[in-house]
């Protein structure tokens, strides 16, 4: 059994830094035991390479953790290889933004190897608000989501290096997702914060499950919107990086004809989130290292909401599916199974302390009115 | 300065109406003809592409006109059979040739001479329609009793469609030197015996099949004043070919003498619209996502976007405003299976 704490502690003490995310901490927690653990940090580019450039071959540690029981094998460097390594004289970029964090900093990495590109989720800038309020000022260039442009945690105005990005939200392929609000915060489905929003209207309603089930196809989409998504989406998209100076248009066509470019309504894949990093790189220093690499797609072990195979037909897309995976594990739901869990899970609370997020009131009310 | 070309419209201009565009917005039919509505006979014919276009029809609630439907048979059998799959149970017709001479069959104009093919395991088969009875004919007479039957629905077919949906599918066929009669399939494929005395390949010119198009149209009109015909062409290409050249640029002469024969019958008569899904599956706008792995056959969403563009033009008001849903609606079946093609034999036989 592993815990968050022993997630956090491994990662502090062998890399010297926290996990990137909390979808990070709870993958990690799938492991059998706290040695499996380990083994795959130590065995992580990451780890070797740190390892490798540290002094003395040691990283320093924060906390005074056990040693890794067994030191990787140290492989000779390829003499007539130069590593990349950070130089003091690198410029530092800080990211800080909300999921993508992490796929900003590793795709600015690959678009800019002579900067320090370092990442900080907008979580941990209000958890640890003293140290990152100290710390930002020894970043050379910002990049910012625009959601913290009117921040109390940090007063970003007294910044000049900073460029703003957008939060990326694009619902065109997942009309049916929202959250929905409990007493708690924030309700959780079995798809962590997804919902969906016929299966809660048709709670609500007092449908049975196999009722339910049943809304699920063409004549429904059809009759409370789910078509009409894309033009108003793709308007906000591109107005929302236009705000912040920032133009998509160009990528966006690649991405539509990449197919779905959305993991959910907030989770764009790398190489969507990798085209984003060039644009930025290219708005401060007006050029990129252009690669074929890709960084690993992080997101993938958050939930993946499907595409149904009705609205991934309307876009001319192959991979249409009513199988649902959620936060930290490959083991996917079906449909039936995604409105059980739903369903089971709505019962904690009484049907008028669930009430649908302000943003999905349109669509809920919709699907109320047609059912 | 004066400049032809300013103020076109969007879909004159290469850049706006397919770089700039979302793919699956790409629309290319512009000022239909006419309209279908819900009530009007729509009748299928043509290559396996046709058969998608039928289903699709079907499923959405057009009134899809098949008057030799079987029926009286249960699903698999009915399907096996080729009942159900086009308007009669004709098979596929690929060429202009072949529709001429079907429709001169039906109305006696003109005999067909060939008579039926024996099989290997000594059952008979239609040669105009190979696969139609997979388990094939007793006898020769039982296969020219049953083509009688079938060229009666046929006929009906011709003189009561209000929509004519063909797609052409193939230049190339093979024809019987003396009567002049021409097959789906060479004879030898699946029954038959080939021989260089009674058959000979053909590769129809432009001008043939154009002839055979306008023909056909003509005599359709004559017979039934009130139809419409719309006009495709498969972008299904073509599974081999006998001419000692590579399979891609005999597809590409292929269609592109369809596709011409096409535009020139759209042209001539008022009556008779093209519609571009070919255009639509095939174009470089998708890259290549409207084909199956096999780089031949149609997905189904490539299908989807033919059936949206054709709805939106020629079905406008197609979908009622429904306000309350239904919990007893049926919902529409998988649209998802393969269609019934004479040409896969070739390539299942060729080795």
């Amino acid at each position: 059994m592993v815990t968050k704490k022993d997630v956090i502690q491994c990662y502090q003490s062998l890399l010297n830094r926290d996990p990137e995310s909390e979808a990070t901490i709870l993958a990690q927690m799938n492991h059998q035991d706290l040695n499996s653990l380990k083994r795959e940090i130590l065995a992580s580019a990451e780890y070797q390479y740190k390892i490798q450039t540290s002094e003395g071959g040691q990283i320093v540690t924060k906390t005074a953790l056990e040693p890794p029981s067994t030191p990787p094998p140290r492989t000779e460097k390829h003499p007539a290889i130069t590593p990349c390594v950070s130089r003091p004289e690198n410029p530092k970029w800080l990211v800080i933004g909300n999921c993508q964090t992490t796929g900003l900093v590793n795709s600015l990495t690959i678009l800019s190897p002579d900067v320090d590109v370092e990442g900080c989720d907008v979580w941990q800038l209000s958890k640890d608000r003293e140290y990152w309020n100290d710390k930002i000022a020894s970043y050379q260039h910002l990049i910012v989501i625009s959601d913290c442009r009117e921040s109390e945690i940090v007063d970003f105005r007294r910044y000049k290096n900073i460029t703003w990005f957008p939060s990326f939200i694009f619902q065109a392929f997942h009309p049916d997702m929202c959250y929905v609000n409990c007493p708690d915060g924030i309700f959780k489905s079995p798809m962590d914060e997804y919902n969906s929003c016929l299966i809660f209207a048709a709670y609500q309603s007092n449908l049975s499950i196999q009722e339910t089930s049943q809304l699920f196809n063409d004549d429904v989409y059809r009759g409370v919107g789910f078509y009409d998504f894309w033009e108003y989406e793709k308007k906000s998209l591109i107005e929302r990086f236009d705000e912040c100076d920032l133009d998509i248009r160009a990528s966006l066509v690649h991405w539509v004809r990449s197919g779905c470019f959305m993991h959910s309504m907030n989770h764009p894949k790398i190489n969507t989130v990798y085209d984003i990093a060039r644009l930025i790189t290219q708005k401060i220093r007006k050029k990129n290292a252009e690669s074929p690499i890709r960084p690993h797609d992080n997101l993938t072990v958050g939930p993946i909401y499907p595409i149904y195979p009705e609205i991934a037909d309307q876009f001319g897309l192959k991979d249409g599916s009513y199988l649902f995976k959620p936060m930290g594990s490959y083991k996917q739901m079906d449909l039936k199974a995604f409105i059980e869990g739903s369903f089971q899970a709505y019962q904690h609370y009484e049907k008028h302390e669930l009430t649908i997020y302000p943003l999905y009131e349109k669509t809920y009310n919709r699907i109320m009115t047609y059912i | 300065m004066s400049n032809p070309y300013k103020g076109l419209a969007d879909f004159q201009f290469w850049r706006r109406a397919v770089s700039t565009l979302d793919y699956h917005a790409f629309d290319p039919v512009v000022n239909p003809k006419f309209q279908v509505s819900k009530s009007d006979c729509v009748a299928t014919a043509g290559s396996c592409f046709a058969q998608h276009l039928a289903r699709r029809l079907a499923s959405m609630g057009f009134n899809y006109y098949v008057p030799e439907s079987g029926e009286e048979l249960v699903g698999d059998e009915r399907v096996a059979r080729g009942f159900g799959v086009f308007s009669a149970r004709y098979g596929n017709i690929y060429t202009t040739r072949q529709l001429l001479q079907l429709f001169d069959e039906a109305f006696s104009t003109r005999i067909t001479h060939e008579q039926a093919w024996l099989r290997s395991d000594g059952r008979y088969i239609d040669p105009f329609r190979p696969n139609i009875e997979p388990t094939g004919f007793k006898s020769a007479e039982a296969m020219n009793a049953e083509r009688g039957r079938h060229l009666k629905y046929v006929k009906q077919v011709f003189l009561n469609a209000d929509v004519f949906v063909y797609t052409l599918g193939l230049t190339e066929s093979w024809m019987n030197r003396v009567s002049g009669d021409v097959f789906p399939l060479a004879p030898g494929v699946v029954g038959g015996s080939y021989n260089e005395k009674d058959y000979v390949f053909k590769n129809f010119s432009v001008t043939e099949v154009s002839a055979d198009l306008k023909l056909f149209l003509q005599k359709l009109k004559k017979v039934n004043h009130n139809v419409k015909v719309l006009l495709t062409v498969s972008p299904v290409p073509l599974i081999a070919t006998y001419e000692m050249r590579h399979v891609a640029v005999a597809t590409c002469y292929s269609k592109s003498v369809l596709r011409v024969a096409a535009e020139m019958a759209a042209t001539e008569f008022d009556w008779v619209d093209y519609f571009p899904s070919y255009e639509i599956i095939t174009g470089n706008f998708n890259l290549g996502k409207y084909y199956a792995d096999d780089l031949r056959e149609i997905h189904s969403n490539g299908v989807s976007h033919v059936m949206r563009c054709f709805m939106r033009h020629y079905a406008e008001d197609h979908y009622k405003n429904i306000t309350r849903y239904n919990f007893n609606t049926k919902v529409s079946p998988n649209l998802v299976s393969q269609p019934i093609c004479d040409e896969e034999s070739i390539a299942k036989t060729a080795f």
